[in-house]
């Protein structure tokens, strides 16, 4: 059993230099390629890294000091190592980190705090870095349920939660000990179906194959069709009716709905465990079924809301911009929007690189 | 002569017998597969339209872009493309050169080709596609003009035949005496590795495994090319 732990560690640990190394060498790429910023050989990969060309720093005018503060300034001949940067809220602050490069060497920018020099870019540092998953998803996260189901008794953290007839979705985070499974077995001649949690367990209408779960692993919840969650039979669960209004039902068996269909290209759960639904079609941005917001006609829908706790006022996210429900427009000077709270409000934080220097900035959703 | 012939058939069975074309992808990738599927069912009258327009074969460009939408399923990451693009609009591929939509198409891709078309004005699929409007000096408007055809569904498709077009000029080779797998093996390697690197260079990327799902990367990696091919058979 000792020499399986150990082999076990020595693979994952092989596992996380595998993954630093490969994430050096690409920020190691990129930071070649910005040396070579005038070079004009073109290359035209779409699958790994490119070769930079010429550019310049233009485009729409943006006063960063009106949203916030300078957290430091690049010194002479030193750069931001691209996409090597990120924004991550820590008890309602905000932690800047941001990788440079000066003199063939490398620093670590923490707030103002710089460290270095680094002879590879220390990726690991940045909270990014530490967020990314192998298994990351933008359809679902999902953990293989199989290990911890044993003759149908399904144990997670140490803890027995029953025994199973099926499982049809589970998600495991280990680290906050949080799961969500949704299961089901017969009682009596039907099937009963259940939301499982390390909270307790709690019966619902029906089972759904996707659990939809925030970023932030709070909020958890299934889609089920109105035709099975109203169903009085199992007869009428399975004369089931699809592009109806449905439910968004939650671990502890309360529901959002019964919501309209809206051609949804993209839906998710909030952090606060609002259901977004985002429609291509229909240029527009679903909270809980409400209308929150209408695109631009030359958006796409390929952005992120990010609305005020009670869902009456936001922020759409695209290509860099912030486009927010009072009006205000921030033209692709946003990086790795996120969202705090202070003083009961909801604020929205940001990252700005302008002339060499670096911003934190926010505004009130 | 005959020494010849025996090295084209020994470099073929080198070529195209590696073990990883016997890999069953769809098992392997799974999930992932599936929803590449449906991706790719949304795309196929958009890359009917254009493949018919252009007399090229839709389904040859289905299959090259295959694994590039499996990736986009699983790591599309709104967030992080979306702050890069406004970095790259602001500030250039110096800042951000990254895979944007669902072809997972780079800037610096995008400006190869709008360049080389630049040289060809008078060929009627650039017009028919309207890259004879498109504007190339490095600048903001541009950029941001760029970002926002990479964001679109249609123009990646129209930057796809014209990378098929430009491969053409660029290495007519590929399409003469080429079986149908040697000729899509190449046409995908050269849209993963870049559609401007030498015939010689293309060749020798074609058989290696650089692919992956993982954010980062992975202990077990896959040819580009054979994922592509093996999504071409199950098409045709």
């Amino acid at each position: 059993m000792g020499a399986v732990l150990i082999i076990a560690a020595q693979g994952a640990n092989a596992q996380f230099l595998n993954k630093l190394k490969q994430k050096a060498q690409n920020a190691l790429n990129k930071a070649v390629q910005g040396q070579s910023a005038n070079n004009t050989t073109q290359s035209a990969e779409t699958g790994s890294s490119g070769t930079a060309t010429a550019s310049s720093a233009d485009g729409p005018k943006f006063n960063p000091s009106e949203y916030g503060h300078q957290v430091f300034e690049l010194q002479p001949d030193e750069h931001i190592v691209y996409g090597e940067h990120s924004l991550r809220i820590v008890n309602n602050q905000t932690v800047v980190k941001v990788i440079t490069r000066a003199g063939g060497k490398f620093y670590l920018y923490e707030n103002d705090k710089r460290s270095g020099p680094y002879n590879t870019p220390p990726v690991d540092k940045l909270d990014s870095w530490a967020n990314s998953t192998e298994i990351h998803s933008a359809h679902g996260k999902r953990t293989d349920w199989q290990p911890y189901v044993v003759r149908g008794v399904l144990t997670v953290d140490g803890k027995d939660y029953g025994q199973w007839m099926s499982i049809s979705a589970f998600y495991h985070n280990k680290e906050k000990k949080k799961f969500y499974a949704v299961a089901f077995k017969v009682e009596g001649l039907s099937p009963a179906y259940y939301f499982i949690t390390e909270k307790g367990t709690k019966k619902i209408p029906f089972a759904a194959p996707e659990l939809l779960i925030s970023d932030n692993d709070e909020h958890a919840g299934i889609m089920i069709y109105a035709t099975q969650y109203n169903a009085k039979t199992d007869e009428d669960r399975i004369k089931y009716v699809q592009n109806d209004d449905f439910y968004i039902v939650k671990p502890d068996g309360s529901a959002i709905g019964p919501l309209a269909a809206v051609q949804a290209s993209r839906s998710y759960l909030d952090n606060y465990g609002n259901y977004i639904e985002i429609s291509y079609s229909r240029k527009a941005v679903y909270m809980n079924g409400k209308q929150v917001y209408t695109f631009a006609q030359d958006s796409n829908g390929n952005g992120r809301f990010f609305p005020s706790a009670k869902g009456e006022t936001g922020a759409w996210f695209e290509r860099g911009s912030l486009f927010f429900t009072d009006g205000t427009q921030i033209n692709h000077y946003v990086l790795q929007p996120a969202v705090s709270v202070e003083n009961g409000k909801d604020i929205i934080n940001w990252l700005t690189i302008q002339d060499g220097k670096v911003y934190a900035c926010k505004k009130a959703l | 002569m005959r020494a010849k012939k025996l090295y084209k058939v020994l470099f073929a069975l080198i070529f195209f017998c590696h073990p990883a074309s016997a890999q069953n992808y769809r098992q392997l990738f799974a999930g992932a597969y599936a929803q590449a599927e449906q991706t790719a069912a949304e795309l196929r009258p958009m890359l009917n339209k254009y493949a018919t327009a252009c007399c090229e074969d839709s389904k040859l460009m289905e299959a090259i872009i295959f694994p590039e939408l499996i990736r986009y399923n699983r790591l599309y990451d709104v967030v992080e493309t979306g702050s890069l693009m406004g970095l790259y609009a602001r500030l250039g591929s110096d800042y951000a050169d990254f895979s944007i939509g669902k072809l997972q198409m780079k800037p610096t891709f995008a400006v190869s080709l709008e360049r080389f078309m630049l040289m060809h004005p008078e060929l009627k699929w650039v017009q028919q596609l309207g890259f004879d409007r498109v504007a190339v000096n490095d600048c903001y408007e541009n950029r941001t003009a760029r970002i926002n055809r990479l964001d679109n569904d249609e123009w990646q498709i129209k930057y796809l035949i014209a990378m098929i077009k430009c491969l053409r000029i660029k290495h007519p080779e590929i399409w003469r005496n080429s079986s149908a797998e040697q000729k899509l093996t190449l046409v995908a390697t050269a849209y993963n590795c870049g559609w401007d690197k030498s015939l010689a260079m293309i060749r020798a990327t074609s058989n290696k495994t650089y692919y992956h799902l993982n954010y980062w990367d992975a202990a077990v990696k896959y040819s580009f090319a054979h994922v592509a091919w093996y999504r071409y058979k199950e098409l045709i």
